[in-house]
C-alpha cells in the first residue's frame, strides 16, 4: 500500500542527504511539492504516480543544491547590489559613534594617557566596524554574514577597548572605569557600548522599520 | 519545447511581470505560466526557488509567510520598487530584441 507521507518524508531525507539543508528552501520545496501531488491527483491521478511526476519535476536534489548555493554567493553576479540606505545607515552609525567617543571624552584634553587609549580605540573601532562593512560590501550573502561581522566587531572592540583600559591605567582600572574626570567615566562608556551596537545594527534591522511602526501605531492611538 | 537557455533568460521578466499583477507563490507561478504558454515554456519546479531567492537578495520583490484558504502555509512574493524599474528595463530591451527579430522576418519575405 502506497503511503504518500512516508514518500514525502523519504524525499526530504533524500534532499538533506544531498545537502540541502537550508530549512526555508526544503520546506518551500516540500509546500510546492504536495501541491503538485493535490493538484495531479484532482486530474485523476493515482496517488503513487501523483508523487512521482511531482518528484521528477522537481528536479535532481543535486542540481536544486547548485542552483541555491548560487544564491548564497555574490562573486560573479555583477547584478547583485547592496542595498543603498543599507549602506547609509551603516555609515550614520559608524560616523556618530566615532564623533561621540571624541567629543564625550573630556580626558582626551587634558592626558596624554588617554590619547594613548582614545586612539587605539578608535583605531580598532574603525578597523573592525568598517572592516565589517568592507567584508559585508565584498561578499554580500545574506543578512546573517553582517550580522556575524557585526558581532565579531563589537567583541573585537570590546576587547581592545578593555586592554587599552588595563595597560593604560594598570592598577585602578575599575576606579578609573568609575570615576574618571569630572564627568563620570561610565556617562562616556555607556552611550559609547550603546551606540556601537546601535551603529552596526542600524542597517540591518532597519531603522525606517522602527519608524514606520511608530506611526502606525500614534496613527491607532 | 523552447530552448532551456531562452527559458532561464526569460526567468527573471516573467515573475516580475506576473507579480506586477498582485503577490503570488510559488506553484501558482509555475501554473501560470504553463497555462500562458500553453505548456511550452516549462520550469523545473524546484528550480523557481532559487531564482526567487535570488530576486529577493537583489532587492527585487519580498516575500512573506501567509497561509491558503485552505489553511496551508505558503510563501508569498511581490514585487518591490526595483523591481518594477527592473521590469521596465526587460520590457524595454525584450521589445527591443523582438522589433529586430520580426523586422529581419519580414524582411525575407519582401
Amino acid at each position: 500500500m502506497f503511503d504518500i507521507e512516508k514518500s514525502i518524508a523519504d524525499w526530504r531525507r533524500q534532499m538533506l542527504a544531498a545537502g540541502l539543508k537550508t530549512p526555508v528552501p526544503l520546506e518551500e520545496l516540500e509546500i510546492h511539492l504536495r501541491e503538485e501531488i493535490e493538484g495531479q491527483m484532482e486530474t485523476g491521478a493515482h496517488p503513487q504516480q501523483a508523487f512521482e511526476n511531482s518528484v521528477r519535476e522537481m528536479g535532481q536534489a543535486d542540481a536544486l543544491k547548485g542552483e541555491f548555493k548560487k544564491v548564497g554567493g555574490t562573486q560573479g553576479d555583477p547584478q547583485r547590489v547592496l542595498p543603498r540606505w543599507r549602506v547609509f545607515w551603516w555609515g550614520v552609525g559608524g560616523l556618530v559613534v566615532t564623533w561621540f567617543s571624541s567629543w564625550a571624552d573630556p580626558i582626551v584634553l587634558h592626558q596624554t594617557a588617554s590619547w594613548n587609549y582614545w586612539l587605539p580605540t578608535n583605531v580598532a573601532f574603525a578597523t573592525f566596524a568598517f572592516s565589517g562593512l568592507v567584508i559585508g560590501l565584498a561578499r554580500w550573502q545574506t543578512k546573517w554574514t553582517f550580522f556575524w561581522v557585526s558581532i565579531l566587531g563589537l567583541i573585537g572592540t570590546t576587547i581592545v577597548d578593555s586592554l587599552c583600559l588595563y595597560v593604560f591605567h594598570r592598577g585602578d582600572w575599575v576606579s578609573t572605569f568609575l570615576q574618571r574626570g569630572h564627568i563620570p567615566w561610565v556617562a562616556f562608556y555607556l552611550p559609547w557600548t550603546i551606540l556601537i551596537p546601535t551603529g552596526f545594527f542600524g542597517g540591518l534591522f532597519d531603522y525606517r522599520l522602527w519608524v514606520r511602526k511608530w506611526i502606525f501605531r500614534r496613527k491607532l492611538a | 519545447m523552447i530552448r532551456k537557455e531562452l527559458v532561464a533568460a526569460s526567468a527573471e521578466p516573467l515573475i516580475l511581470s506576473l507579480l506586477a499583477k498582485g503577490e503570488s507563490y510559488g506553484y501558482a507561478i509555475i501554473q501560470d505560466i504553463k497555462a500562458r504558454s500553453n505548456g511550452k515554456l516549462n520550469w523545473t519546479d524546484g528550480m523557481l526557488y532559487p531564482v526567487l531567492h535570488r530576486m529577493e537578495h537583489r532587492g527585487l520583490i519580498k516575500s512573506h509567510w501567509g497561509q491558503s484558504e485552505t489553511g496551508r502555509k505558503r510563501k508569498y512574493y511581490s514585487l518591490e520598487k526595483n523591481g518594477k524599474t527592473a521590469m521596465a528595463k526587460h520590457h524595454e530591451q525584450w521589445s527591443l530584441v523582438h522589433s529586430v527579430l520580426a523586422g529581419l522576418e519580414k524582411e525575407q519575405y519582401v
